[in-house]
């Protein structure tokens, strides 16, 4: 009976942990593919300054994440779309085709790590 | 180098704690159910080990699961007799009162080789010695010899106040014997933890411990 209750409590812990990083991961790469988005206006209207300021505060979250998410997330993954970050942060301060070319890789990475990420029957499968 | 070597050392620990909180049964003989979580959780244990770009976390929480679901159905298992028949299987007779059931062994894609090497094993050379024989759930034969008795063994005919219909067929004992032997021992079929009997009628009746 003890052991029933000691899973049951193991149990409830890693659904909840499970939906917890479920739900902090899809948070978090909206709020980054939003950074990102903004890059990406801000160099169309040629705002340099904007652009700069907001491609710091993108790769700093970014950093933040990778901090908190590197233990239990695929790292391969993961060092793809930081390579991508570092590039857009360095990109940000010249601009041009090369920084929105390396903004939409690392947007279509992020949504290809939210997709691997969240509770989808594709996913399961 | 030094990552894996941590890992192997926690690993090692929780792979360990996972077979203590399952219990003792999966050191000895394991059935079905048992040998797939044993197998799984060693070879999902090598998965981080082998690979750095792995976080040790993804092995360990399909391990913790599997701990889980293996303390949940050993828990039903011991509540109802159906989920453990659905699990686990059931026992298979393959010889009674010395003929054998070319069916059943067909059903259990046994050959005679199997059969025989099974028996000589147990030191019986000779397939008229077998009185009964039954195949368990882990896969090993059990013989009953016709030197130990000239009828079948006694089969379980009430486990954990369930009644069991085949066993009660195999006995050759109908309903009615069970009644009158339940009344007799002044009883029900919920109090009886183990009833056993053979073909001549002789049983063996355990009661269920009252609950503290």
């Amino acid at each position: 009976m003890k052991r029933t209750v000691i899973c049951i409590i193991i149990f409830i812990l890693l659904v909840i942990s499970g939906i917890i990083s479920n739900y902090y991961v899809k948070n978090f790469t909206d709020e980054v593919l939003d950074g990102i988005q903004e890059i990406i206006k801000y160099e169309e209207e040629q705002n340099a300054q904007q652009r700069i300021m907001v491609a710091q505060q993108v790769t700093q979250r970014w950093e933040k994440f990778l901090e908190q998410n590197y233990f239990y997330s695929d790292r391969e993954h993961l060092l793809e779309i930081t390579k991508c970050m570092i590039k857009i942060e360095y990109l940000s301060k010249d601009g041009g085709d090369e920084l929105l070319g390396e903004c939409h890789t690392a947007m279509r990475l992020i949504e290809i790590y939210h997709h691997q990420q969240s509770f989808s029957f594709q996913t399961i499968i | 180098m030094l990552i894996v070597i941590i890992r192997a050392i926690i690993l090692y620990s929780i792979v360990i704690a996972s077979m203590r909180l399952m219990g003792k049964k999966q050191l000895g003989e394991l059935t079905p159910t048992e040998l797939v979580t044993t197998i799984l959780i060693s070879n999902i244990a090598t998965l981080s080990l082998e690979d750095p770009s792995i976080p040790l976390v993804l092995g360990v929480l399909p391990i913790l699961m599997i701990v889980c679901l293996d303390v949940f159905s050993t828990h039903l298992v011991l509540k109802s007799l159906k989920f453990r028949q659905i699990i686990g299987g059931k026992p298979r007779i393959i010889i009674s009162n010395g003929t054998i059931d070319q069916k059943e062994l067909k059903n259990l894609r046994y050959t005679i080789d199997d059969v025989m090497e099974s028996m000589r094993e147990h030191e019986i050379f000779d397939i008229n010695e077998v009185q009964y024989a039954i195949v368990e759930t882990t896969g090993k034969i059990n013989f009953y010899t016709k030197t130990q008795g000239n009828s079948n063994p006694p089969t379980a005919i009430i486990m954990d106040g369930e009644l069991s219909k085949e066993g009660l067929s195999q006995s050759g004992l109908g309903e009615r014997w069970l009644k009158e032997t339940l009344r007799r021992s002044n009883t029900t079929q919920n109090q009886v933890f183990l009833l056993t009997a053979n073909q001549t009628g002789a049983y063996t009746l355990i009661l269920k411990e009252n609950k503290q």
